[in-house]
């Protein structure tokens, strides 16, 4: 499925969801499952077994988790497109929309090297500083930076990194006759 | 001197401590998919419509789609070098043009770029492309004539400085023709005009700037070209950017006429994008907004309150029908947000009958305010003859005798319509006109036959400038076409036909 696709789905399921008033834990709980056993995901998918067989397979599953209604129509629809596979990626896009709408905003931070727990504490104050809101931080280690950070999220880009710089700094040097 | 390192080192730590804590915070997107010249972006929440936006390398893109999720964004410029994945920064400025005085002479894109080849443009103040109106209360009335030149226009259909008048019709009937020929007539008046061609052919428009030229015109013009051949966005910026270069004018307390040449195919240009963004189609395969696409950019036609400078924008749209549909959908958009509009005529123009202006549906609404009082006076009468001569006329062809006063009715108003006949790159000044109009109206065309109407009109003004300066002067001046001018006017006309007669017997009716 395409990102802008993936994108509209997350944004019709996640408006149905929230009028059913469903949490996201049963999708949450699929996505988990289908992680850990891709075995189980390749059968529900798998076009050589019989519609009604891998339709029931599905529903007995969703029994015994107890899923709720909408939740169960979204996991059904998913099974019958042959596009289960995206239920990752649809829930973080759906993990991201809920953080959002309680005023958090999700970033991912990259860093260097492996941060200490007081560099990353150090990071978020400064960051929660810059943009004036609550944050979710994400860390993963990006060798080429050099040192310092960058962080980004859908809409916004900061750059605190020592890569960063030297760009900057080149693309000064350039500009200069 | 001994040297103070302390201060020194101070100046250096203050120097570059913003530079410490300087990082770069910056608003951005995602492309998530691109073609056809459109990037999809998501992200870049806070973007405005119409604002340009960074994809690096010098690549600049303008938000145009702002949907809940995503945006979609026109790429001006190397499209293939814009890759999925990639980060989009907003600049937070919406398109800027170079505007002011260096643009005057100029053939440039709807960017403010050079077209031919004189260089850069050396110009360092800049406007947006898009802007807001002027609101009522820095409006003032129409009351200035924006004189085309052109006889039937000028007094039936007059036109003030800041009024929005459209010139519609028919492919080939003389709509640009009415353009240019006001162009040129601006030469002297202290207008600076802008004509903004709009998916025209090269050829055209090279032809439109060599007419320009000849007549001394580009002195006072700015043209703004996006050819067919160029990407839809740059026709759609066209005339919004040629409208800046214009509003520049108006607000430093000048006057500026803008010509949009033709907003029919800047509509399709709009269409064509709207269709790669899979906006919903509306009527005519239009988006819902078209109607707002051309109310926004006639907006800015005003005439400034004096506290303001007093400057005007006066806008000619033009629109092209197909086959005389004035309800087609652009056409009546534009129809009803323009002050009046100049019908062009197929079937006028090709019985000779040129400019080929439909008297009867052309209207101006604002206009007759600005009009100087001697034109305006006789406009009154030479509408009303026509009117009467079109409905006699069709009368007549069912053969019937005619009786005497509804033959010299048809006489009267075959040498007004011959009389208001007026060919290209021939302006003519309003007192002119007057004298012109006041002959034919009050008879004295009536013994002449109509093939040498055009040659009594040319000699009554060398006549008129060599002879009656004076009252040239008083209609250009006077505040009422008063008692004393009219029979000053009787006076002069009789000596003349009388002796134009003598001199060309042969123009005589036998
Ligand atoms: N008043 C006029 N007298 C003679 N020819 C004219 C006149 N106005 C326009 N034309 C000619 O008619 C043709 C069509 O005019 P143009 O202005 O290009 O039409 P449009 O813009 O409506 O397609 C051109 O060749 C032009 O020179
Ligand atoms: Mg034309």
């Amino acid at each position: 499925m395409k990102s802008v696709e993936l994108r509209r789905l997350a944004h019709s399921v996640g408006r149905t969801l929230r009028k059913a008033g469903e949490p996201l834990d049963a999708l949450a709980l699929f996505g988990r499952l289908f992680k850990e056993n891709p075995r189980a995901l390749g059968l529900l998918q798998n076009p050589a077994i019989p519609l009604d067989q891998r339709d029931a397979a599905l529903k007995s599953a969703l029994d015994a988790a107890g899923a709720p209604p909408t939740s169960r129509a979204v996991l059904e629809g998913l099974a019958r497109t042959f596009t289960l596979a995206v239920l990752p990626d649809l829930l973080a896009l759906l993990e991201t929309q809920a953080l959002r709408r309680r005023g958090v905003l999700p970033l991912r931070v990259e860093v260097a090297s492996e941060p200490a727990e007081a560099e990353r504490a150090a990071i978020g104050r400064y960051l929660k500083g810059l943009l004036n809101q609550d944050l979710r931080l994400d860390f993963a280690v990006r060798p080429s930076l050099l040192g310092g950070f960058v962080a980004r999220s859908e809409s916004y880009f900061v750059d605190a990194s020592l890569e960063g710089r030297v760009r900057a700094i080149t693309s000064l040097e350039e500009s200069c006759p | 001197m001994p040297i103070d390192a302390k201060h020194i080192a101070e100046q250096i730590e203050s120097q570059l401590k913003g530079y410490e804590s300087q990082v770069d915070l910056a608003e951005v997107g995602t492309v998530v998919s691109v073609g056809d010249g459109i990037a999809i972006v998501h992200g870049l929440e806070k973007v405005m419509a119409g604002e340009m936006v960074d994809f690096g390398g010098k690549i600049y893109g303008l938000a145009l789609n702002l949907d809940e999720d995503s945006i979609g964004c026109v790429i001006m410029g190397e499209v293939h070098t814009i890759k999925e994945g990639q980060m989009v920064r907003r600049t937070k400025r919406i398109i800027q043009v170079p505007v002011g005085e260096a643009l005057i002479g100029r053939v440039v894109d709807p960017l403010g770029m050079p077209l031919d080849g004189k260089g850069p443009v050396a110009s360092k103040e800049f406007y947006p492309v898009e802007r807001i109106a002027p609101g009522v209360v820095d409006r003032h009335p129409v009351n200035t004539p924006l004189q085309t030149g052109l006889k039937a226009i000028d007094s039936m259909i007059p036109i003030g400085r800041g009024q929005r008048e459209l010139i519609i019709g028919d492919r080939q009937t003389g709509k640009t023709a009415i353009g240019i020929d006001t162009i040129i007539n601006q030469k002297g008046k202290g207008v600076i005009c802008v004509y903004v061609a709009i998916g025209q052919k090269q050829s055209t428009v090279a032809q439109v700037v060599k007419t320009l030229e000849e007549f001394g015109a580009m002195e006072h013009t700015i043209v703004v070209s996006a050819t067919a051949s160029e990407p839809a966005p740059l026709q759609y910026l066209a005339p919004y950017g040629g409208c800046a270069m214009a509003e520049w004018f108006m607000f430093n307390g000048r006057d500026a006429l803008c010509v949009y040449d033709d907003l029919s195919k800047h509509a399709a240009a709009y269409r064509e994008i709207s269709l790669l963004l899979r906006r919903p189609p509306g009527r005519e395969a239009y988006p819902g907004d078209v109607f707002y696409l051309h109310s926004r950019l006639l907006e800015r036609a005003s005439r400034l309150d004096p506290r303001l400078g007093g400057g005007s924008l006066t806008a000619l749209p033009i629109i092209e029908t197909q086959m005389g549909d004035v309800s087609a959908y652009i056409p009546t958009n534009v129809i009803s947000i323009t002050d009046g509009q100049i019908y062009l005529e197929g079937d006028l123009f090709y019985s000779g009958i040129r400019p080929a202006v439909n008297v009867g549906l052309s209207v101006s609404r604002v206009g007759g305010n600005a009009q100087i009082r001697a034109i305006r006076k006789l406009a009154g009468s030479l509408r009303l003859d026509l009117a009467q001569y079109r409905e006699l006329a069709a009368f007549a062809q069912f053969g019937s005798d005619l009786d005497k006063s509804t033959l010299k009715q048809l006489a009267r108003g075959e040498r007004l319509v011959e009389l208001l006949k007026q060919a290209q790159y021939v302006p003519q000044d309003v007192a002119l006109q007057v004298f012109g109009i006041f002959a034919g109206t009050q008879g004295y065309l009536d013994g002449i036959r109509t093939p040498s109407v055009s040659h009594f009109e040319r000699e009554l003004h060398a006549y008129a400038g060599a002879e009656r300066a004076d009252l040239l002067m008083a209609i250009r001046e006077k505040k009422e076409f008063d008692k004393d001018l009219e029979s000053k006017l009787h006076e002069a006309l009789k000596a003349f036909t009388e002796r134009f007669l003598k001199d060309h017997p042969e123009a005589a009716v036998a």
